[in-house]
């Protein structure tokens, strides 16, 4: 299998086929016990945990099911948090983290807890910190699922516009069909094995 | 049925673990401590009512009421009645006034005798008191008459033979001032003597010991007159009696601090433990429970954990106390008494307390989980607010602090300390928090460890107070085990004099001086006494100075006056001045206490009569006296030159290498030098200070490992946010080292910041606890400024970067797996 730079491509399966086991695979969050995967030529396994991070460094996004922001941080603060690990300045982190907050249209919400905003809100600031270091490729693993259909509806539009705006390959785990028909192609996976139902 | 097996499988699965363990630790530290304390205590009440000659002793210028005596004996207390009164004793052509001790069979109740056979004999303890036509002389009325056993004295009307040399009366007081020699003898003789005439200055005083004291002083006092005086083994003895008092203050304190620590882990465990069952309680309701229901299924899983938990606490409480009292009982001059049961009703009842009091928080947060809470995970559930968490927590405190310090103001002032520190320490931590901004330009390490605290002050914030209150407690007990116990044996150094030497006349000084020196001995200055009784005080007669006000006993009788140019060094000038090179004769300093019941100022002139003559003197200064560092003292110094004109013998207290041996060869050399041995009174109080130490010790242990608990818990309930936050942080890319070294900054800095707040409270409490419990000097203590961040820092540091370790291994790709938030 090969996911091209610009790709979207959404990956489906009932429970328990191995749809996330696949993407942290694919992510370099675990390596396989046979194969290999390759990003930008370079192979994820031989690397070490550390090493394997440091690939991801700047050049990976992810946005979780569960959102997965920091409680203990403000939502810039949370947005902040790529840009910081690649060292770059608290000022400008911040500045760049809050830009990217006012674009998916939480710029009035920048210094509240993740517990003080709704599911919606926080999968907005997850989607900022995604997108905030303009990552080559983004996992998004059931972006919707622990969201109603209308702020889950808004979340993907999102979603799939700022994927276009920067041109990132998005890789995207789903079960629902609608999510994953606005994607160029669909794999599926079952039985363990991968199969490409549309292009 | 459903809370036993929620209990047996979250025990099981050890999310319960620390909560047995903090409840268990501190049921079985306070049952340790609360059966040392009382055990201990009791000891050393025994002790010091041995030097009393029982607990209790009253004091009046009549017999005794006989009915009170029925009521002593009713209540099971042991009695014994002495009469004391001034008397000329005579041998050939030589008299002396003597203080005679008419004593009975039982006489004394607690404590013993000490005789020698001869003048120059070794002293031994002694049953036996003296029988009918026998007396007993001490050391000193033995040189003035020149007598020795077998001689006979006429005492009033009657004669009787000295058969024995009296070396030590137990309940004669540790104070020399006054010392007039000491005849006992058997109240048989007394009718003979007809020494008691209408007018006789006589002190009545009975001794009582054993069976219910307490109810029988609360018959007692009621009914005392002004010129009666009943006095316990506290009171009695001050310089026994503050070393008492000081030493089960000490140990309630530490219990209380320990106390404190287990509640801090225990809210922590039981916060973390409502957390996690939120989900549980939310289904409950979903099935139909009401919130009481829901409430009742969690309040029974706790009773249940909480009584097996104090149980256990207790057991091993009662083991470990065995334990130590067998490696201490080595160091006791007398067994301890048994064991009681009261601590083991006080364990569990402190489990309980403390288990709902730190807990109650958490179980209303889960009584109050809607059923709704199983679809939205992320709807807030309302629990106690910050006040009523506090509340809680105080009240427990409170109870527990009375419960086991018997004192309202000590556990008032420790609730006040508790208040004023957890606020002061949650302010000045935030503050300081806040101010580490430069700390970030250390590296980018630095930079992210110190963001994570200055961003989430209200968790850091928590854990600094948990980390910073733990230093604090132990800093303080440890203070006080070493540096308190210091300053008390300090108050009597082991070079502290072991005999009194009296009626050193001035030709002999300089060979007298020369005899104990050549002898490897030390001696204080040599003191001139002249006796003199206070008749007016600015020309006024004393009574009608004190207007009625009965005098104190040390200005009633002939007192022992001296003059000095130098202040002793247990001696404190409190008020005015001592005297300089400059002054002449006719100035005076009081000793202050006296000073005070005279009511004295500075600048009144005062009359003493010496015999025919009067010597007048203005008083220019007080002195705070320290009456148990053995040197000899006094109430009034005068100025140089101002006893002068009077006859005067000399006294001084001597330090002697070999004291049995070297007395009997100076008092040989001697004859007209009275020796008399401090030794079991010097004994006596660092045998006390002693058993202080070993308890104190064991109690510094049971604060530490509260302090372990505290940690762990801090480490434990912040766990699984930390694994999050760390598979979070990789995931976007940080790295295992970057990550590592931003952990060690951040609790390095917490571990610091925690010793200097704990350095500041320690400043406060010591304050707070030296001055007004125990009443002593307190000085700033610079160490604790640098001992406490060191430590903490790289313990906080050490055990902050092992947890953070812990946290790492949870691997990124478990992320997507967490369907919680």
């Amino acid at each position: 299998m090969r996911i091209n730079p610009g790709d979207s491509v959404a990956i489906i399966g009932p429970s328990g086929a191995g749809k996330s086991t696949l993407l942290s695979l694919l992510a370099g969050l675990d390596i396989p016990e046979s194969g290999e995967i390759l990003f930008q030529g370079e192979a994820f396994s031989g690397l070490s945990e550390d090493q394997r991070a440091a690939v991801r460094r700047g050049r990976i996004g992810f946005v979780f099911q569960s959102f997965q922001l920091l409680q203990g941080l403000t939502a810039v603060e949370n947005v902040m948090l790529p840009l910081e690990l690649t060292g770059m300045s608290v000022a400008q982190a911040k500045q760049r983290a809050m830009k990217w907050l006012e674009r998916v249209g939480l710029g009035a919400r920048t210094h509240h807890r993740p517990r003080m905003l709704s599911g919606g809100e926080q999968q907005r600031v997850a989607l900022a910190r995604a997108f905030v270091n303009e990552p080559a490729l983004l996992f998004a693993d059931e972006p919707t699922g622990n969201l109603d259909r209308r702020t889950g509806e808004s979340v993907s539009e999102l979603l799939f516009e700022l994927n276009q705006e920067t041109g990132t390959t998005l890789i995207l785990v789903t079960h629902d069909e609608r999510l994953a028909s606005r994607c160029q192609r669909i794999l599926s996976l079952e039985d363990g094995t991968l199969n490409e139902v549309a292009a | 049925m459903i809370a036993l097996r929620l209990l047996w499988r979250e025990f099981v699965s050890g999310q319960l673990t620390l909560l047995a363990l903090a409840i268990v630790v501190s049921v079985a530290a306070m049952t340790t401590t609360e059966v040392l304390t009382d055990r201990i205590d009791r000891a050393m009440r025994a002790d010091a009512a041995a030097l009393l000659g029982g607990d209790l002793k009253l004091r009046g210028p009549r017999p005794i009421d006989p009915l009170w005596l029925e009521k002593a004996n009713a209540l099971g207390v042991a009695s014994t009645e002495t009469i004391e009164f001034p008397s000329v004793i005579g041998s050939g052509s030589k008299f002396e006034l003597t203080g005679v001790k008419i004593i009975t069979d039982g006489y004394p109740l607690k404590g013993q005798l000490e005789i020698a056979d001869t003048r120059a004999g070794v002293g031994y303890p002694t049953s036996s008191i003296p029988t009918s036509g026998t007396a007993w002389a001490d050391p000193q009325l033995a040189s003035k008459l020149d007598i020795d056993v077998g001689d006979r004295v006429s005492v009033g009307e009657t004669e009787l033979q000295i058969t024995q040399i009296l070396v030590f009366e137990p309940d004669r007081g540790g104070s020399f001032v006054s010392l007039t020699p000491r005849l006992l003898m058997n109240q048989a003789d007394l009718e003979a003597s007809q020494l008691i005439q209408p007018g006789s200055r006589v002190r009545y005083i009975t001794l009582f010991a054993d069976g219910d004291l307490e109810q029988f002083k609360a018959f007692v006092e009621p009914k005392l007159d002004i010129s009666q005086r009943l006095r316990g083994v506290v009171d009695g003895r001050p310089e026994v009696g503050n070393a008492l008092t000081r030493a089960t203050t000490y140990l309630s304190l530490a219990g209380l601090l320990t106390v404190l620590l287990s509640g801090a882990a225990i809210a922590m465990t039981a916060n973390r433990w409502a957390t996690d069952h939120i989900a549980d309680s939310a289904l409950f309701r979903t099935f139909g429970l009401s919130g009481r229901e829901a409430l009742g299924i969690f309040t029974t899983e706790l009773v249940v954990l909480g009584g097996v938990a104090s149980l256990l606490g207790v057991v091993i409480g009662y083991g470990l106390q065995l334990v130590l009292v067998d490696t201490i009982a080595g160091l006791l001059t007398i067994s301890l008494p048994e064991p009681s049961a009261r601590p083991a009703f006080l364990g569990v009842l402190t489990g309980f307390v403390i288990l709902f009091g730190f807990a109650a928080p958490a179980l209303i947060l889960l009584a109050n989980v809607p059923p709704i809470r199983v679809f939205k995970r992320d709807y807030q559930v309302s629990g106690v607010g910050q006040a009523g968490r506090y509340g809680f927590a105080l009240v427990a405190i409170g109870l527990l602090g009375y419960l086991y310090s018997d004192d309202w103001l000590l556990t008032g002032w420790v609730l006040l300390a508790v208040i004023i520190l957890v606020a002061l320490v949650s302010l000045i931590g935030q503050l300081v928090i806040r101010s580490l901004g430069p700390l970030e330009r250390v590296g980018p390490a630095w930079r992210f460890g110190i963001q994570q605290l200055i961003r989430d002050p209200g968790s850091s914030g928590g854990q600094l107070m948990a980390f910073a209150l733990t230093a604090l407690a132990i800093a303080m007990v440890a203070l006080i085990r070493f540096d308190l116990i210091a300053t008390w044996e300090t108050q009597v150094p082991t070079d502290a004099p072991n005999t009194f030497a009296l009626n050193i006349t001035d030709d002999d000084q300089v060979a007298f001086i020369e005899a104990v020196t050549s002898r490897g001995g030390d001696l204080a200055p040599l003191y001139p006494i002249v006796r003199g009784r206070l008749e007016t005080v600015n020309e006024i007669p004393l009574i009608e100075h004190l207007q009625g006000i009965e005098p104190p006993g040390s200005v009633r009788r002939e007192l022992s006056l001296t003059e000095s140019g130098v202040l002793g060094r247990d001696n404190q000038v409190d008020r005015g001045r001592f005297f300089t090179d400059a002054d002449g004769p006719g100035l005076v300093t009081v000793e202050s206490k006296l000073f005070d019941e005279l009511d004295l100022q500075l600048g009144d002139i005062i009359h003493y009569t010496v015999g025919p003559d009067r010597i007048s003197a203005e008083v220019i200064g007080s002195r705070v006296v320290q009456w148990d560092s053995m040197l000899p003292n006094f109430f009034m110094i005068f100025s140089p030159g101002t006893l002068a004109p009077f006859e005067s013998t000399r006294l001084t207290s001597l330090r002697l290498l070999n004291p049995a041996k070297d007395t009997a060869a100076i008092s040989g050399e001697f004859r007209q030098v009275t020796l008399l041995s401090v030794d079991a009174i010097l004994n006596q109080i660092r045998g006390i200070l002693d058993r202080v130490s070993q308890a104190v010790s064991v109690v510094l242990y049971f604060v530490l490992v509260g302090g372990v608990l505290v940690l762990a818990a801090s480490i434990q309930t912040s766990l699984p946010e930390r694994r999050k936050e760390s598979a979070i942080l990789r995931s976007l890319g940080g790295s295992d080292r970057l990550l590592s070294q931003s952990q060690w900054a951040e609790f390095l800095t917490l571990g610091v910041i925690s010793g200097l707040l704990a350095a500041v409270g320690t400043e406060l409490l010591g304050w707070l606890v030296y001055t007004k419990i125990f009443n002593l000097e307190w000085s700033s203590k610079w160490l604790i400024w640098v001992l406490a961040p060191l430590a903490t820092g790289t313990i906080v540091g050490v055990i902050g970067r092992w947890s953070a370790k812990q946290a790492r291994q949870m691997p990124p790709a478990q992320l997507l797996k967490i369907a919680d938030t």
